[in-house]
């Protein structure tokens, strides 16, 4: 921990504002997502608990009929925003971090595989790789997502429609992380502590997994944070568009689809303050994600 | 006009990082006479290309030169050593794969480079540049070829060629064979050695190789942590050698005809200390093995005008 | 028999263009033949240079050698024994290869900078299955630590905190560990200063009397294998053209090759 403090990278952090906000930003966030729970003032999806007579309230002013104050308003059904925002918080980063972690595990494997056996596989992977990326990520994810949902018997569609958005989020965002640690892997390959650990007798396994591998993970790191914020995003749009998340477990992006019927008869608070958080995650994420990419550049150290 | 074409006073380069000021260059006082060839000798970490830098300008931030004196002749250049670059002052670098841009031909250079400091029109710098590759022997209806299409040796070739095209007066060359094969290199020494003593021209050649020094310097100056350490007539230098550093160096030399076979080659014992952890007094006394209290004490001087060592007190 | 026997040992290299591109372009196949039936035997407990200049095939020759690289032609045997032989097990091939070792010509690219120095020193012994458990392993890498002019505390360094020549002397403790009988050598001081370059051929040579080691030393540096080959081969553009003791390559050099080589090593002579 001490060589951490000490070391440049932290120095670097410490001199920078933008990168302390935007971190601070993120993990605000990120807290708040966790502890919902102890945070949210109601259970927004407690369909006990609401009252069809709190709809429509603005932020901060009693509601006519209960006299209820909502810290952000409520929606059409009388959940609370504040809450609803906390909880569909949780289920955007949740689905953002899954999806980013699948991306990357497929995607360095993948590299690793490409860049180190070579022959066929390398080609065979890299063909994959720029099929897919002749597509924009949003329509693979929506045909990963409509085969799936084709696939799924109608009563586990709901259950699994999280599931089911990792998978299209993930699959659709390797392809980055496997270019970036299969050109660094052709280059690692090629040093002599490699040669050293094959004439010690190590299979290619051995030698991408122990070797290898911990020497490409500098610039994944950077990926991964600007892949959360494209992930997180990828989600909202998919939610948005009624292909993601549903309304009994909401993302931000759902959110914004609701609010988005009432924005012209006069009820902007249901957009308004769900597009906020989802435009405050998303931009700390990537600026972030920018700060650690300039930091780590290796041509500057 | 006098000899001296360049002089150092006190020069110091440092490097302001956050564990603190290093200092690359400190306190490096030498002359440059007119026509002749200098060499800086040291190992890495010595100095010797930080040296080079400072006199035509090259030191980037965090690094700058922060004290001293460069006179180039007779003019105060420190504050602006850009302005002699290129004209009277030019570079040969070391690595002849990035000296030259791969996406222009070998003569776009050259034709470059003349009119951005020659008052010439463009017929003539043409004309010029073909002379200059017939200099450096290359052919010059090669003058449209581009750098891939040369071996390392004749692009170094091409590399002395455009350091000479502005016809300066000092040319520094920073390890300019290293990257060399053994037979190359000495065809492009020899041509260095050559073109120079024809023009007149003062070469300042930065090696950590004796044998290159030795074939191609009229003086020598050995660097060791950022301080001159011995300097003079590299024979005489070479083959009595007053700095126990600098007599380390030739003893742990090996030699190709030497009455050496088989033999354990002497080896100075520890290594040069980083710059961050340089000793009190001589930076060399912890390794030397005549060293006695004064060395710990007090950082010498050049003495007898010959080596920054104690010893020197008693001979002088 | 001689412990290390090179027989016509070729090695071509194909730099062709892929096929498609070759049907397209109608260019021939481009072979390089960067060795060519190059013969050369090496005692055991003796030093053989093998001396040429960048292209000479000099690098080729030495993985070929270890076993990095299959030879094209002919054959390497160490000790009687040759590591392209198909029919050897696993586990022969590893009992082979465990008696072989290289070390490296750059210092910053020969160990894992992500690895900490003692787990690269113990990872031949597991490989190997030399020695078994943390605390006999450790005891062995400091063993060998002491052995190259290093301390047990640098085992839990990383090798960026090295000088280029520690970092080599690392290298050849990993060498070491294995309990090799033949080192190949490929150019190790190249990159190292003057002095330091002193210190690791010392290093080297007292090595090789304590141990009994054979080394096959790969070097353009003629001033170099002057004090530590026994016989020196001369390699040009992968043909062995002259091969002598020592002194006699000095003294009374044969090819013009080797003349040539002699005279443009810089030399610090002012005898002459």
């Amino acid at each position: 921990m001490r060589r951490f403090l000490n070391s440049d990278f932290f120095y670097a952090f410490t001199r920078s504002p933008l990168a302390i906000v935007s971190l601070l930003v993120v993990v605000l966030m990120v807290l708040s997502a966790i502890l919902a729970n102890f945070i949210a003032p109601t259970n927004p999806f407690d369909a006990a608990s609401l009252n069809l007579m709190n709809g429509f309230t603005a932020p901060m002013e009693p509601n006519m009929f209960t006299g209820e104050t909502f810290l952000l308003g409520t929606d059409d059904q009388g959940r609370d925003l504040f809450s609803a925002i906390l909880f569909g918080l949780r289920v955007s980063l949740f689905v953002g971090v899954m999806a980013v972690g699948l991306a990357m595990v497929l995607g360095v494997l993948l590299g690793l595989i490409a860049g180190y056996l070579g022959g066929w596989l390398d080609t065979l992977i890299m063909r994959l790789a720029d099929i897919q990326m002749t597509f924009p990520s949003i329509l693979i994810a929506m045909l990963i997502f409509g085969v799936a949902r084709g696939l799924l018997p109608p009563e586990l569609r709901e259950e699994m429609a999280i599931t089911v958005l990792i998978l299209s989020i993930g699959l659709s965002e390797w392809v980055t992380f496997a270019r970036t640690v299969r050109g660094s892997t052709m280059v690692e390959k090629e040093k002599e502590y490699v040669s050293a650990a094959r004439l010690i007798g190590l299979n290619p396994w051995q030698i991408m997994l122990r070797h290898i591998l911990p020497n490409v993970l500098g610039p994944v790191l950077v990926i991964a944070t600007i892949t959360l914020a494209l992930a997180i995003i990828a989600e909202a749009t998919l939610s948005f568009l009624g292909v993601g998340a549903p309304r009994t477990e909401p993302s931000l992006g759902t959110l914004i689809r609701v609010g988005q019927d009432f924005l012209f008869s006069g009820e902007w608070w249901i957009l308004l303050f769900p597009a906020l958080t989802l435009l405050a995650l998303a931009l700390s994420v990537n600026l972030f994600g920018d700060w650690l990419r300039d930091t780590l550049n290796p041509r500057l150290r | 006009m006098t000899d001296t074409l360049l002089e150092l006073k006190g020069l110091e380069v440092t490097f302001t990082t956050r564990r603190g000021t290093l200092k690359a260059v400190d306190d490096l006082s030498l002359t440059v006479k007119r026509g002749e060839i200098l060499g800086i000798v040291g190992e890495s970490g010595a100095g010797k290309s930080m040296t080079g830098a400072a006199i035509i300008g090259l030191i980037d931030p965090p690094g700058r030169v922060s004290n001293g004196e460069i006179w180039f002749e007779q003019q105060r250049v420190d504050k602006n050593p850009e302005s002699m670059r290129g004209r009277q002052v030019s570079m040969v670098f070391q690595d002849p794969l990035t000296s030259l841009n791969p996406l222009r031909t070998v003569g776009d250079q050259l034709v470059e480079t003349i009119l951005a400091h020659m008052d010439v029109t463009k017929a003539e710098a043409l004309q010029r540049a073909r002379d200059g590759l017939t200099e450096v022997g290359i052919d010059p209806d090669r003058i449209n070829a581009y750098p891939h299409a040369f071996s390392g040796g004749m692009r170094q070739r091409v590399v002395i060629a455009l350091a000479l095209a502005t016809e300066p007066q000092l040319v520094i060359a920073d390890e300019p064979t290293t990257a060399l094969d053994v037979s190359v290199q000495a065809q492009v020494l020899d041509l260095l050695k050559k073109l120079c003593r024809e023009r007149g021209t003062s070469v300042i050649l930065i090696t950590h190789d004796m044998g290159v020094i030795a074939q191609t310097s009229d003086r020598i100056a050995v660097m060791y942590a950022g301080r001159l350490a011995e300097i003079g007539e590299t024979r005489e230098v070479l083959t009595n050698p007053q700095h126990p550093y600098t007599q380390g160096l030739m003893a742990s030399t090996p030699s190709v005809d030497a009455k050496s076979f088989g033999q354990e080659l002497f080896q100075i014992p520890g290594a040069m200390p980083k710059l961050d952890a340089l000793p009190s007094g001589c930076a060399f006394n912890p390794r030397c093995s005549q060293a006695h209290a004064r060395c710990q004490a007090d950082r010498p001087p050049i003495l007898a005008d010959r080596a920054a060592c104690w010893l020197m007190e008693n001979a002088s | 028999m001689s412990f290390v026997v090179a027989r016509d040992l070729s090695r071509t290299f194909n730099l062709s263009d892929p096929w498609i591109v070759r049907k397209l372009t109608m260019r021939p196949k481009r072979l390089l033949k960067a060795v060519d039936a190059v013969n050369f035997e090496i005692e055991r407990g003796t030093t053989y240079a093998l001396v040429g200049e960048s292209g000479s095939g000099k690098s080729t020759i030495a993985n070929m050698v270890v076993g990095l690289l299959a030879p094209s032609a002919g054959s390497i045997t160490i000790d009687g024994q040759n590591l392209g032989d198909a029919s050897m097990s696993r586990q022969e091939q590893q009992r082979l290869r465990r008696r072989i070792q290289m070390v490296f010509q750059s210092p910053y690219a020969s160990l894992n900078p992500r690895w900490r120095v003692g787990d690269i020193l113990s990872e031949p012994m597991r490989a190997f299955k030399l020695i078994d458990g943390a605390t006999a392993q450790r005891k062995r890498v400091a063993q060998l630590l002491e052995q190259v002019g290093l301390s047990d505390s640098d085992a839990s360094k990383f090798p960026h905190e090295f000088s280029g020549g520690q970092r080599q002397r690392i290298s050849i403790a990993r060498a070491l560990a294995s309990q090799p009988e033949v080192i190949i050598c490929d150019e190790p001081t190249s990159a190292l200063d003057v002095s330091v370059q002193a210190q690791v051929l010392n290093l080297l040579k007292s090595l090789q009397k304590e141990f009994g080691l054979t080394y096959l030393f790969i070097t353009h540096d003629l001033a170099v294998v002057s004090t530590m080959a026994n016989k020196i081969g001369v390699l040009n553009q992968g043909v062995l053209v002259e091969e002598q003791d020592t002194e006699d390559l000095f003294t009374t050099p044969r090819e013009d090759y080797t003349k040539m080589l002699l005279s443009s090593a810089p030399k610090i002579d002012f005898d002459s």
